[in-house]
């Protein structure tokens, strides 16, 4: 593992060096506790005022411009579900364009595109596959609440294994509906897109810092690049909002969401569980209602998925292979 | 089952159950949601039935058709986007000749639009929204009991056909709640008759055109129009037996409105003023029907939720113009319809007032 830390860029050294200015301010209707309103605030005040924003239908989009009214401070601009990728690329060359033509000045105009779980992950998949090939300069956010949360609480193709939502509820006859696991979306396509030169998970509530550094990196390295956060959902997880910070600690310290950077194809952990120990998956999962109907039988097998995925995997949390070649 | 407080996307999913519904592939978008959120939950006490959540409505439109050549009834729901991305794969089992159901739940577009307002600017799409010539079959119930009895046909109808069926609700009909029997409801299923597609012989499904023999047929006229006509005289003579219509209310009455889903339902304490015809088999257009009724009458009103979709498609059968009280914006109600009909000078003014029933 290298480290990447020497690549240069604007790092907020502490707490007391965030900046003050807010680009995604007060006056939004998302839930007590979310902790995807955290990103969108956290993001914005990493990139600062010369930003624009695009962002695929879900609830950061739904509750976050509701009647007329916005939080964003930066120029915000709506696309459809699955849309995240195509936009950004528009709004880039769009920018490009005109900065060409002399018709707006020549200056470093961030592009940041978010989308949902389900926007991001399931169906909008492709467009940032083709966004990550791009030669424009933007930052996609797939801010991962684990469902589709603007809608009721669906299950999403990056819902943990077991959790009930609307659409996986426990029956007789089945008790876990969720029998997908977890799509590794960050590890997917910083393997599959060889050019991307920056690709990393975040949390926005652990380690401090950690999410807004990793934004200021990502735009400082340039080209087409990626951050998948982790974001507790007081609502669809079924908690009290207070734990929103604990949760996504604990998520992280148990290693069920993997916490990394890959600059240039090198993998550096912010949270390594090989020098910083796990806590067993049942302290995380306990604490959330969608997880009530577990019987000990299945705690142990996301367990056992989880320890596979540390102990077993070629790149640990990243790339799913294991024992490197074998003799043909 | 005794009489139950139903839902009508609820009622569409137990009316899809009743017609041998084994496979539901879906994804969330409101109005339609319900539907998938109880297939999900009949699917956790019944493994039988087979539910995928994909993800988005390019796969739910493709697997539905997997499904249904692989022998199991199947059908999706969805809402006018999702409805937009789906036009592919409803193409394509129109050429193949999928039976497959199709549930759009109406919202208010284009795009997001007004997602949980009802609209009924589908009309046009659920007839023309994928490439090329086909002959679609849409059915648009306006109660909770005809969510189920229509579902049910619209089984029928696509096994019968070997095509997908659209059913057409709105936002309204699907969050109406009302007091049914669905036991007192006599429907007759139609079985599948289609062989699946591991029944032993070697098929080819292809959305090319192409010989029996499956030699590509892409630049042969002929065998193009052999096809086409087939189909098309299959599905007309089908869609005769599924001629699903309303003609009532005052039919003494000079002016014949014509309502359909929830407008129908809008309508009627204006039943002593006016006469009314109601289409639930949207397309093929009941073209016989409709001229027969309108010939009765001095003034044809089209009253929808929409800019003139079908108002279009009655002007086209009459050959005459008809006029038009368009609901736009989700704006559904008695008092926009009677302010629409006195425009038209077709309503007292003084009748125009809170809902109620007609003055």
């Amino acid at each position: 593992m290298t480290q990447t830390s020497d690549l240069a860029f604007d790092r907020i050294a502490g707490v007391r060096k965030t900046p003050l200015e807010e680009f995604y301010a007060s006056g939004h209707r998302t839930c007590q506790g979310c902790e995807s309103a955290l990103v969108m605030r956290q993001f914005a005040k990493a990139s600062g005022p010369r930003t624009v924003v695009t962002g695929s239908t879900g609830c950061m989009y739904v509750a976050n411009t509701s009647y007329m009214t916005t939080p964003w401070v930066v120029p915000w601009m709506h696309t459809q579900l699955g849309a995240a990728g195509p936009s950004a690329i528009g709004m880039a060359a769009g920018l490009r364009a005109l900065m060409r033509k002399g018709r707006i000045a020549q200056e470093r105009i961030n592009v940041i595109s978010f989308c949902g779980d389900l926007g991001g992950g399931d169906m909008g998949l492709s467009g940032i596959s083709g966004a990550l090939q791009s030669p424009y300069d933007l930052l996609i956010i797939l801010y991962d609440n684990e469902s589709a949360a603007n809608t009721d609480i669906q299950a999403t193709g990056l819902t943990t294994y077991g959790a009930q939502t609307t659409f996986t509820p426990p029956g007789k006859v089945h008790r876990v509906m969720q029998r997908r696991w977890k799509k590794n979306v960050a590890g997917m396509l910083a393997v599959g897109h060889p050019t991307c030169r920056y690709v990393a998970t975040a949390c926005s509530a652990y380690p401090p810092l950690d999410f807004l550094n990793k934004v200021r990196k990502a735009l400082a390295v340039g080209g087409p690049t990626f951050i998948h956060t982790f974001d507790p959902c007081p609502k669809g997880w079924d908690y009290h909002p207070s734990y929103s910070h604990e949760l996504g600690e604990l998520g992280i310290k148990c290693g069920i969401f993997p916490l990394y950077e890959i600059v240039d194809g090198r993998v550096s952990y912010t949270y390594d569980p090989k020098k910083k120990g796990r806590i067993p998956v049942r302290e995380y999962l306990e604490k959330q209602g969608r997880f009530a109907h577990l019987i000990d039988e299945d705690v142990a097998y996301i367990q056992r998925r989880v320890d596979a995925m540390w102990e077993e995997w070629e790149i640990p949390g990243v790339a799913p292979l294991k024992g490197g070649l074998r003799p043909a | 089952m005794a009489r139950r407080l139903l839902q009508g996307n609820e009622a569409v999913l137990l009316g899809a159950l009743r017609a041998g519904a084994t496979y539901y592939a879906g994804y969330p978008i409101s109005p339609s949601t319900e539907i998938l959120m109880r297939a999900s939950v009949h699917a956790a006490d019944h493994p039988e039935f087979r539910f995928l959540q994909a993800e988005d409505e390019i796969a739910s439109a493709n697997a539905i058709i997997g499904a249904s050549l692989a022998g199991a009834k199947s059908f999706t729901a969805t809402s006018g986007p999702g409805f937009s991305l789906m036009q592919e794969a409803i193409g394509y089992a129109h050429k193949v000749g999928v039976p497959c159901v199709f549930v759009d739940v109406q919202r208010v577009g284009p795009a997001t639009g007004m997602p949980t307002m009802p609209g009924q600017g589908d009309i046009l799409q659920s007839r023309y929204g994928s490439s090329g010539d086909y002959t679609s079959l849409v059915f648009y119930p306006s109660s909770v009991v005809e969510c189920y009895r229509y579902a049910v046909e619209a089984f029928n109808a696509a096994e019968e056909s070997l095509s997908p069926v659209v059913l057409l609700t709105d936002a309204f009909i699907a969050h109406l709640n009302e007091v049914v029997d669905l036991d007192a409801i006599e429907v007759e299923v139609k079985e599948r008759t289609l062989p699946a597609l591991a029944s032993g012989q070697t098929r080819l499904f292809t959305g090319v055109l192409v010989y029996a023999d499956g030699e590509p047929a892409t630049a042969d006229a002929d065998e193009y129009l052999r096809q086409y006509e087939e189909a098309k005289a299959r599905r007309l003579t089908i869609a005769e037996r599924y001629a699903f219509h309303e003609y009532g209310w005052n039919t003494e009455a000079e002016t014949l409105l014509i309502a359909y889903g929830i407008t129908r339902r809008i309508c009627q304490p204006l039943a002593s003023h006016f006469a009314l015809w109601r289409p639930v088999r949207i397309w093929p257009v009941l073209e016989r029907e409709l001229r027969e009724v309108a010939a009765r009458h001095r003034n044809i009103v089209v009253v929808e939720g929409n800019d003139g979709q079908y108002a279009g498609v009655v002007e086209r059968v009459l050959r005459r113009d008809v006029a038009r009280v368009p609901l736009l914006g989700g704006r559904m109600s008695l008092e926009a319809v009677r302010e629409g009909l006195a425009r038209l000078g077709l309503l007292a003014p003084e009748a125009v007032g809170p809902a109620g029933a007609a003055r």
